[in-house]
């Protein structure tokens, strides 16, 4: 497991294009959320509880994130519950992104690393980048939005974009 | 039933919350957004019904979660 900090500016391929674009919407927004954020249906809001230990408790679930298409679309009312019992490492891995998150660092980072989705008996490698930032909604106490999308090293990458194509159209 | 009513459905749920929840608003905007088209309720086919419930629910529990600090 190798987790990198790396400025989005050098991330590659569309990736790299798509987190570009909400670190912009980021920064022009102060982080609040308004009704034209990029990528809306690719991301995932968690709670900005964030104990480092776990990923924390999962609220909104894009239609399109990349951690539904890892899941298989396997999740209820308690998802980050779901990934947990799916595969703990990966869990630990990638929690503490998420608690560095909630002290107001935005995080941008290739992750490489083996998960287990559901379904499979040996785990399979990936390589993603991902960003993680406080998101406000309107309420006192702001969300974490995390964009994650497999890297161009992903072995899947390709397929990924091609299925999904069609979502950039609109 | 339009996003309006949806939101006035589920008033008693979002009551508690800042505002009366009103600025859920702008999220479920966002999220019926994003299937193209639909506005209306009964546009919308079970299953995309309790994915919408589902994440509302679901975001309501992480603001409560983030208020309990």
């Amino acid at each position: 497991m190798h987790i990198k900090r790396i400025d989005p500016a050098n991330m590659k391929g569309l990736a790299g294009e798509r987190i570009q674009e909400l670190e912009a919407f980021l920064k022009h927004t102060s982080g609040h959320l308004q009704p034209d954020m990029p990528l809306f249906e690719r991301v995932v809001f968690t709670s900005s509880r964030a104990d480092g230990d776990h990923i924390p408790k999962i609220g909104y679930v894009g239609k399109s994130s990349y951690i539904k298409d890892v899941m298989s679309g396997q999740f209820g009312p308690d998802f980050a519950a779901a990934i947990r019992n799916q595969d703990p490492k990966f869990d630990a891995a990638v929690a503490g992104g998420f608690a560095r998150a909630a002290q107001g660092v935005r995080v941008c980072e290739l992750v490489e690393m083996e998960v287990t989705p559901p379904g499979a008996t040996t785990s399979i490698p990936v390589s993603y980048y991902r960003l993680i930032d406080r998101l406000w909604l309107g309420a006192p106490s702001p969300v974490l939005v995390n964009l994650t999308l497999p890297s161009p090293a992903q072995f899947h990458e390709y397929q990924f974009w091609q299925d999904k194509v069609h979502l950039w159209q609109n | 039933m339009g996003s309006q009513t949806f939101v006035m459905e589920d008033a008693k749920a979002y009551a508690e919350l800042p505002e009366g929840g009103n600025f859920l608003k702008g999220f479920l905007h966002s999220l019926l957004d994003g299937y193209r088209g639909k506005t209306d309720w009964r546009d919308f086919d079970p299953a995309e019904r309790d994915e919408i419930v589902l994440n509302c629910h679901r975001l309501i529990e992480i603001l409560r979660d983030a208020e309990g600090e």
